[in-house]
């Protein structure tokens, strides 16, 4: 069994309540899957589902992939900087 | 070794003096700055405050590569600091402070434009806005995402 933890900010974090998440699976995870995961967990926050990018190891991630669970692994909302 | 930028993420605020002393180069004919300054309204809310919150090594990261890219597109840029600040804030405070030093102004301004542009893109972090009547939202812009990444949209149109 992995744990699959994931760094949450701005309106993630509130609607989760806390600064990560963690999802256990049994399988190899992949990028997208968690995405789904987190989206279908807290389905209120349907304004964001489709344009929340994924971050791994603080590199936005280009493409759908594996997961080991020992990276660094964060959802980023779209950003309000400046 | 003497490195031609500068970045910070800090919850201090930004001594704006400092970093137009620093960007001040005998080579350079031109320099540019951009405050981004903490507005008192949005969309007619007024705004008493703000807060900013930091994915900060990854910020830190981001606008590096920025800033890399930004003096691949012309040698005439010498020298680029880009400090964001993050937490509360009150109106009429900076929020961020850009400075690019050319050797002429044309490469300057687009260099500066370009900086804050791709900050406003790209880098992880994020504003709380607080209004007058106790409301207080964050702001997720619904065109800020970037398709060249991986989200649920690009995902699920491929």
């Amino acid at each position: 069994m992995k744990e699959y933890k994931v760094k949450l900010f701005a309106q993630l974090k509130d609607r989760a309540g806390q600064s990560s998440w963690s999802l256990k699976s049994e399988q190899v995870l992949r990028t997208s899957e968690l995405l789904e995961s987190f989206f279908a967990e807290f389905n209120d926050l349907e304004k964001l589902k489709a344009i929340t990018r994924i971050a791994v190891n603080e590199e936005f991630c280009f493409e759908d992939k594996e997961l080991t669970g020992d990276e660094e692994i964060a959802l980023i909302p779209p950003v309000s900087g400046g | 070794m003497n490195k031609n930028y500068f970045i910070d993420i800090t919850r201090a605020s930004i001594d704006i003096e400092e970093l137009n002393k620093s960007a001040e180069d005998p080579e350079c004919g031109a320099v540019l700055s951009f405050s981004g300054t903490v507005r008192n309204h949005n969309f007619g809310h007024k705004v008493t405050k703000l807060s900013y919150e930091a994915y900060a090594p990854m910020a830190k990261k981001e606008i590096e590569k920025i800033i890399v890219e930004i003096f691949a597109m012309d040698p005439g840029i010498k020298k680029i600091q880009a400090v964001h600040r993050f937490g509360e804030m009150p109106v009429g405070e900076s929020s961020i402070y850009l400075t690019v030093s050319s050797k002429h102004r044309p490469e300057g301004f687009l260099a500066l434009r370009t900086l804050i542009d791709r900050i406003k893109q790209d880098v992880p972090i994020w504003k709380k806005e607080f209004y007058e009547d106790g409301e207080s939202e964050w702001l997720h812009p619904d065109e800020g995402c970037c398709h060249k990444h991986l989200c649920l949209k690009s995902y699920d149109m491929s």
